[in-house]
């Protein structure tokens, strides 16, 4: 995972992000909202978040959740490429 | 009464020479069964007081089990078999809870406070003796009102097993039954692969030794012994439980053994597509029953290739009305709990050493199951009741995830269970048996899920199992999964509701 740039990070993410039926692909640009602009409902914000976790072999904490700029496919990545 | 000894007694004179048991290599007469059988008879009268009636057997070879199933019919005891799979401790508060007079066993165990009997037969040896003796055997003492012949322990992975009763008169009824339903006859080999504690075993002991069939035992349970049998003594029908047919089907779908006619299987969830090769295989027919230990086979579906409703469990039996109680709060309208009203229903639940009735006032036995019926009858089982899980508010049925992904063929088996969350309530997870490289097959099921199922049925989590934890009945042990996986998600929901203002589970 070291070796994946931020720019793979994201594509990846955004691969999962799309693969729900509801998220709303058109326009939808890796620094929007994903809790408020992707179309994803609770159980699917819920199941990508797991899915994330799974794929990256990491934990998120829970308060970081709270955080705007874990919102978007840009905070994800540097998340995940820092952790 | 004294009904199933009897019952074989009609058999032995009409076929003294058929073959009544295989183990193994080794063979026995039915006229040579018999002889075994009126020894133990005598052994045992002996040894229990007129007022003991109460025997429990605990064996670890099903052959023991069996000669002291028929010796006690004789002699009109209550009898109950015990799983070896239960521990020392349980067996110990069985004995107390269950008023046991005599434990009869070939194990070394020592109980406090109840007597035992130790005997031990095994088709190696040879009873040359007694069946050279002209036996003259015990009179049988005479009960008033015995309405207890057979008490079956539920798996009880509770701790709490559920004591079933049974009469001779019901088990014959169940046994006249069976035989129309699969049309057995005397030329039949029935294969019995499930312990005398399950019912299912029970079924397929009195089925071929009361009709004169041949029954093959198989004390061990694996994948090639069961094909070396059906193949070496030409086994024409059998019923596996569920785990058996999950291990046997991928090969079954292939087996010609030139005997086979029917194999039944009682109600698992199996791989849709192996269902189908199964259904469509040119070497035996498929069919699939439902019912429970209380009330035996409810209902029953033979397929044929042009079978509509292979997604049925079929439908209900002579003697058998099935009712759907619709639940008005239910988000499936046509989906209820599953009523069974049977003429084959046991006598009732033993607690405290009182009989309680299983039915209700009006006779239906509640299944704890869901399902629907269509116009023609056919029943669809949905799950249990209890493993229902609410998500989000939504009722959600694990069956239904299950079988969505169970299209995926590199899935063994699979399990849905569900997971508490403070804010989402049951969240699905899905628990896997695959021989294929774990990362992949997570990522072809979730595609799958994406595409299949709404988001409250697609699985948060995929876990990978070597094994599953099993009941005695060889059913997934869902309360044990339960366990292992209870802190399996992450506490995500509380965070992700602030995240957003309210909770939209469309």
């Amino acid at each position: 995972m070291q070796k994946d740039s931020i720019k793979n990070i994201q594509n990846q993410i955004f691969n999962i992000l799309k693969k729900n039926r509801s998220f709303r692909s058109k326009d939808f640009k890796y620094n929007n909202n994903i809790v408020e602009d992707s179309g994803l409902d609770s159980f699917e914000i819920m199941s990508f978040i797991i899915e994330i976790e799974s794929f990256y072999s990491i934990s998120f904490n829970p308060e970081d959740l709270l955080h705007e700029e874990m919102h978007s496919i840009e905070g994800l990545a540097k998340y995940i490429k820092s952790n | 009464m004294a009904l199933i000894y009897k019952k074989l007694l009609e058999v032995v004179k009409k076929y003294p020479n058929k073959i009544a048991i295989i183990q193994d290599d080794k063979k026995l007469k039915y006229s040579e069964l018999l002889k075994i059988i009126n020894y133990q008879i005598n052994q045992l009268a002996a040894q229990i007081p007129k007022q003991k009636k109460t025997i429990a057997i605990l064996t670890n070879d099903f052959f023991t089990t069996l000669i002291n199933v028929f010796a006690l019919s004789y002699l009109n005891r209550t009898i109950i078999p015990i799983n070896k799979g239960f521990s020392r401790s349980q067996i110990q508060n069985l004995l107390v809870k269950m008023r046991v007079d005599f434990i009869i066993t070939n194990t070394n165990f020592r109980f406090k406070s109840t007597p035992k009997i130790k005997c031990s037969f095994n088709l190696n040896h040879n009873y040359k003796q007694i069946q050279n003796q002209n036996l003259t055997i015990a009179k049988a003492d005479n009960f008033k009102n015995i309405t207890k012949f057979l008490i079956t322990l539920t798996s009880g992975s509770t701790g709490n097993p559920k004591a079933i009763i049974f009469s001779e008169k019901t088990k014959i009824n169940r046994f006249q039954q069976a035989v129309k339903l699969f049309t057995i006859s005397h030329n039949d080999v029935i294969l019995n692969a499930s312990p005398f504690s399950h019912s299912l075993g029970q079924r397929l002991t009195f089925l071929p030794l009361l009709s004169g069939a041949t029954l093959v035992l198989l004390d061990k349970f694996n994948a090639k012994n069961w094909f070396d049998q059906v193949h070496l003594h030409k086994v024409t029908f059998t019923i596996p439980v569920s785990t058996h047919l999950h291990v046997l089907a991928e090969k079954l779908t292939q087996l010609n053994s030139g005997s086979l006619r029917l194999i039944i299987s009682s109600s698992s969830s199996i791989n849709h597509t192996t269902k189908m090769r199964l259904i469509n295989n040119k070497f035996f027919v498929f069919g699939e029953m439902y019912g429970a230990s209380e009330i035996g086979t409810a209902t029953l579906i033979i397929y044929k290739k042009d079978t509509a409703e292979f997604k049925s469990v079929g439908q209900p039996c002579p003697n058998v009305k099935v009712k759907i109680k619709k639940n008005k709060k239910s988000d499936y309208a046509e989906i209820g709990e599953i009523y069974i009203k049977s003429q084959y229903a046991a006598e009732g639940y033993l607690v405290n050493n009182k009989i309680l009735k299983i039915s209700d006032k009006y006779g239906f036995f509640h299944t704890g199951d869901c399902g629907f019926t269509d116009e023609n009858k056919f029943l669809y089982f949905s799950g249990r009741l209890k493993d229902v899980l609410i998500v989000g508010g939504i009722n959600v049925f694990p069956s239904d995830i299950e079988a969505v992904l169970a299209k995926n063929k590199k899935i063994i088996q699979i399990c849905v269970i569900g997971i508490f969350d403070d804010v989402f309530g049951d969240l699905p997870i899905a628990i896997i048996k695959s021989d294929h490289d774990r990362v992949k097959v997570e990522s072809e099921l979730r595609n799958l899920a994406y595409s299949k199922l709404a988001s409250f049925q697609r699985p948060f989590k995929y876990f990978f199992v070597d094994q599953f934890p099993c009941l005695s009945s060889g059913k997934i042990d869902k309360n044990q999964l339960q366990k292992m996986f209870a802190n399996s998600l992450p506490k995500l929901g509380d965070k992700l509701l602030s995240a957003r203002d309210s909770i939209d589970s469309n």
